[in-house]
């Protein structure tokens, strides 16, 4: 599903050069559950970006569902995105404005299906995600886990086949961060592809494999046998 | 297309859930915008009343006016005016003339007296009547709701009205066949005219048959071609006919006047012209011209205000909608990631500002409704948004493109520059924004900010220098003692004419009374013009001048010096027919190293020298420099009582002069006037002028405040936590304050150095509209400055100083 070589960002401002990734190669097959890890600054959220079509590598390739996007345009990665990634973040980036129902529904309105499918698929997924008691609330009515339930059912909304974290427990506390990683587990369990950044062991307990990242670079791959759910 | 549907309601529900949520933000901006534009509908009313003049006759294009052009002595005298013959030339001489029409006031010197008149035994009263040729509907469609254009003015005695003066004198009864009685002729009513049909520089009240006049008069009229009765219109069959009618008028001029002129010996020469009726409106280059004409760029003055406070508005808008882009990033991140492309978010802010100007455009237009009789008193028009906007399709579009540029002028910018966030930064914490760098945004909120200050500090110093230039003209010494001078109208009655000695004794008799003149004219008012055959009666020379017809009283009650000479005198009883009296300017203009000894004649049964020579005083308003004067003594030609008063008990004096007027008259309306106020009247544009400038400065100043006052409150607020900082650190309160009021400060120093001389000029050019007029100085430029870096400063230290209060502690948790 996903295949980088040699990938490599470097960030430049008037005097200093940071090189954020530096030549990292991996693959990542479908269906697996993939944590990145590594200490601040080590590059992590950058490989999320581009692995999530956010941004692109400075050099090197990037092949996502068999296509080389390492220098597709802003529309043709926008494209691609909404039809096959869906996004969990740490500070859940939900828009205040609109409602619980709303925010989920967005994928699918940028998506242009019809109301009635829409309709049916945020109650289905709400449901799903145990929050349709909070359909009408806005974000700010709700507790942070409640927040990043809302934020993995938009995720999962327009049924992607990749589902990046990047630290989606870093602003919970214990019992919603579990509640969130088993909801990333289960939608692993139906086949969906997740990449996750962390920094807690914890949470990459539920991943197949880890990647560590320092300074930029792949310092280890640990592959476990199974998900421990 | 439905999905676009979709994602428009959901932009509207986000915009709309945003403005409730920021009722601030919400607040400033639609203030800002909905003053802004309230106050444009209202100047655009006005400015589209101005170029509607004229431009609703039938055939409008076709319509020109005949103006002359007298030459005597080298000087140029251009006037709205021609003679009967010449009006009766377009008639026959020109082929492409399909219709011309004469038609002349009775009374063109005196506005303010009506004219009484009976209908069986009730006195009423007319503003004023004109004559018309029969012509005149061929030319100027108005439509009849009695009697036809046809025959209306065809007979003489005819008399035409408007609907309102009809609805006067008649109530709801017909007026047509009513008999009309004015002095000692009846005219039968003959037709009624809807007058507001048509936006025009006409101006009469009631419409008379020319041929009134008897076939005597008619000679009379027709003997001389220099003698300037009236105003004269074509129409031509087609509207190209107008390029080659200069040609044929100047062959006429050759092949008529000219061998006429030469016949009757004058030293001088009549030039013909015609302009457009669809320029007369603007036209201030003729003498005795519409007194409805305006000053073309005054009305631009105003458009460019109305523009620059749509700008303001835009400005803004643009401005808070930038500096709000560091909360609005998350946003615009979280709609990337969810699928949107960026042509779908910049419909989204443009969707966000259409949506905000037409909520204001709606609110602003129900203000402009509520605030237009007070526009209306203030320009003394009477306007209405609703007429303007349904009666003409033009300024329908004009407004609608208005509103499609405002909304594209305030949103574009900001639909540009959020639409770029790239969303990777964009969603991280505490982000900004993406490809514009912070610096490119601050930047141009500066130079908006600069723009915003040059505008309102240049109104400000614009209103100061009006201000002044007003001051001066009212308060400017006229040369003359105009205090207490009330000025009775005198109708023309024979009988009044007759007693008046009697009137002027019993005046007299009262001891408030000083001294009592009656004359043709005052100062003040227009004054009439005669040729003067000026030295050797063989050759004499010709000049026009200005003439007063004056009593033995006129120059003691307004206490004219006298330079040389003398003035009228009983002493002397043939002084009515024998002598002048000059002003200075007059002696000075007729060039004689002694005025005294010159020999004039002027047609009027006065033919001699002039006997003295009396100091300039300002007889008409400070526009215009003090013109040659020419004073003859005419006793019998009374059109005004001047009744020079002292006392403190104004009003029982004014009742007292009435009562004794009334046993002399009580066949027509008393009507009186002071001569200050007359004079001030004169400068009544001007007034209007600085209050509507006050007021647009003050709602120009309101909205560029409201932006800063926004933008302070942002750049105050993204500053929170270096505030905490400094003052965890030791920093004292004056010192944080100076950091943050420095920056606008700034700006708005730049502001009024940019706005020097862009008002140096437009003021100079303003100015030159006076002949008497006041420097611009130093002066006019620190006050405004001072006043709106005041204003400017108060705005941003209440922010300032609300940063101030807040606990460091709060502001170092900040993020």
């Amino acid at each position: 599903m996903i295949k980088a070589q040699n990938l490599t960002k470097i960030f430049r401002t008037d005097e200093v050069e940071t090189t954020a990734l530096n030549a990292v190669s991996f693959e990542i097959r479908q269906g697996e559950f993939v944590a990145i890890m590594g200490p601040s600054g080590c590059g992590k959220s950058t490989l999320l970006n581009i692995l999530g079509l956010l941004d692109n590598p400075s050099k090197g390739e990037y092949h996502f569902l068999g296509n080389d996007v390492s220098k597709s345009t802003e529309r043709q990665r926008a494209g691609l995105r909404k039809q096959n990634i869906g996004f969990v973040f740490q500070n859940f980036n939900l828009i205040d404005e609109l409602t619980v129902f709303e925010n989920v529904e967005l994928p699918l309105i940028y998506l242009g299906m019809a109301s009635r499918d829409r309709k049916q698929r945020v109650d289905e997924v709400l449901a799903q995600m145990q929050i349709s008691h909070r359909a009408k609330h806005f974000p700010l009515q709700l507790s942070g886990g409640q927040q990043q339930r809302v934020a993995v059912a938009r995720a999962v909304i327009a049924k992607p086949a990749l589902i990046l974290a990047d630290e989606p427990t870093g602003n919970l506390d214990s019992v919603h961060g579990e509640e969130v990683m088993n909801l990333l587990s289960n939608l692993n369990g139906q086949g969906i592809t997740i990449i996750m950044v962390t920094h807690s062991q914890r949470d990459a307990e539920y991943s197949q494999r880890v990647i560590r990242l320092f300074d930029g670079q792949i310092i280890n791959e640990n592959i476990k046998k199974s998900a421990s759910v | 297309m439905k999905n676009n549907l979709i994602l428009f309601q959901n932009y509207i529900k986000t915009t709309f859930r945003r403005m409730v949520k920021q009722p601030g933000y919400t607040l400033i901006n639609m203030v800002g915008l909905t003053s802004g534009i309230m106050v444009f509908l209202l100047i655009f009313s006005y400015v589209a009343r101005e170029y509607s003049y004229d431009n609703s006759w039938k055939d409008s294009e076709k319509i020109h006016r005949i103006n002359v052009s007298l030459n005597f002595n080298g000087r140029m005298d251009p006037i709205a005016l021609t003679s009967y013959n010449i009006a009766q030339s377009m008639k026959t001489a020109f082929p492409e003339v399909e219709a011309s029409t004469m038609i002349f006031k009775t009374n063109v010197t005196n506005s303010e007296t009506g004219v009484t008149v009976w209908y069986e035994d009730q006195m009423l009263e007319l503003p004023s009547f004109t004559y018309a040729d029969a012509d005149f509907f061929k030319v100027f469609d108005y439509p009849f709701t009695e009697g036809n254009a046809e025959t209306a003015l065809a007979e003489p005695k005819s008399m035409v009205l408007s609907t309102e003066l009809a609805k006067r004198l008649f109530d709801d009864t017909p007026a047509l066949g009513k008999m009309l009685r004015i002095n000692k002729t009846t005219y039968v009513v003959t037709g009624v005219i809807d007058k507001n049909h048509h936006l025009t520089h006409l101006e009469f009240d009631a419409l008379v048959s020319l041929s009134t006049h008897s076939q005597k008069t008619l000679e009379e009229f027709r003997s001389d071609w220099f003698w300037l009765l009236g105003y004269t219109y074509v129409k031509f069959n087609d509207a190209s006919a107008a390029e080659g009618f200069d040609a044929k008028l100047e062959q006429f001029n050759k092949d008529v006047i000219q061998p006429w002129i030469k016949e009757v010996n004058v030293d001088g020469s009549i030039d013909l012209s015609h302009e457009p009726v669809t320029h007369i409106h603007f036209n201030n280059s003729l003498q005795y011209d519409s007194s409805s004409n305006v000053n073309e760029s005054t009305v631009k003055i105003f458009a460019v205000i109305a523009g620059f406070l749509l700008l303001i508005a835009a400005i803004n808008y643009m401005n808070l909608a930038t500096a709000r882009s560091v909360r609005r990033a998350r946003e615009i991140g979280i709609r990337k990631v969810a699928g949107a492309h960026r042509l779908q978010l910049i419909v989204q802010f443009l969707g966000e500002s259409y949506l905000l100007t037409a909520l204001s455009f709606a609110l602003a237009w129900s203000f402009a409704e509520l605030a237009m009789p007070y526009f209306n008193d203030l320009t003394g028009l009477s306007l209405s948004l609703s007429d303007l906007i349904f009666a003409n399709i033009s300024t329908f579009l004009i407004l609608l493109l208005t509103f499609l540029l405002l909304g594209l002028l305030s949103g574009f910018y900001p639909a540009i520059v959020l639409s770029s966030f790239a969303p990777v930064k964009a969603l991280r914490p505490g982000a900004s924004s993406g490809k514009s760098s912070p610096l490119q945004l601050v930047n141009l909120r500066k130079i908006l900010v600069v723009l915003q200050f040059v505008i309102s500090t240049g109104m400000i110093i614009a209103t100061f220098i009006v201000s002044s230039q007003l001051n001066f003209v009212m308060n400017h010494p006229k040369g003359i003692d105009s205090e207490q001078v009330m000025v009775v109208h005198f109708p023309r009655d024979s009988t009044l004419v007759a007693n008046k000695n009697v009137i002027r004794e019993q005046f007299l008799a009262l001891p408030e009374v000083k001294q009592v003149s009656a004359g043709a004219s005052l100062p003040g008012y227009l004054s009439g013009r005669l040729m003067f055959f000026v030295g050797d009666t063989n050759k004499p020379e010709v000049h026009t001048m200005n003439i007063y017809l004056v009593d033995h009283e006129f120059f003691d009650l307004f206490g004219i010096p006298v330079n040389n000479g003398r003035v009228f005198s009983r002493d002397y009883p043939n002084d009515d027919s024998t002598a002048f009296v000059v002003n200075q300017a007059a002696a000075d203009y007729l060039g004689y190293d002694d005025p005294l000894a010159v020999e004039m004649d002027c047609g009027m049964g006065v033919k001699g020298k002039i006997v003295g020579v009396v100091k300039d005083f300002h007889y008409a308003s400070l526009h215009s420099p003090i013109e040659p004067l020419v004073f003859i003594l005419r006793e019998n030609s009374v059109r005004f009582l001047a009744i020079k008063i002292q006392t403190t008990q104004m009003a029982a004096t004014v009742e007292k002069v009435q009562q004794i007027w009334q046993e002399f008259d009580q066949k027509n309306y008393f009507h009186y006037t002071f001569l200050n106020d007359r004079y001030a009247k004169q400068y009544l544009h001007e007034q209007r002028m600085l209050t509507l400038f006050g007021y647009f400065s003050l709602i120009i100043v309101l909205i560029s405040c409201l932006g800063l006052y926004g933008l302070s409150a942002f750049s105050t607020e993204q500053r929170t936590r270096e505030i905490g900082i400094r003052k965890v650190l030791g920093g004292s309160p004056s010192s944080i304050l100076t950091l943050l009021i420095k920056g606008f400060m700034v700006l708005v120093l730049i502001a009024g150095l940019i706005s020097i001389p862009i008002v140096y000029y437009l003021m100079s050019e303003w100015l030159n509209e006076f002949a008497f007029r006041v420097p611009v100085s130093a002066f006019h430029f620190i006050a405004g400055f001072m006043v709106s870096a005041f204003i400017a400063l108060a705005t941003v230290l209440f922010q300032a100083f609300k940063a101030l209060r807040n606990n460091p502690v709060d502001a170092i948790k900040y993020e």
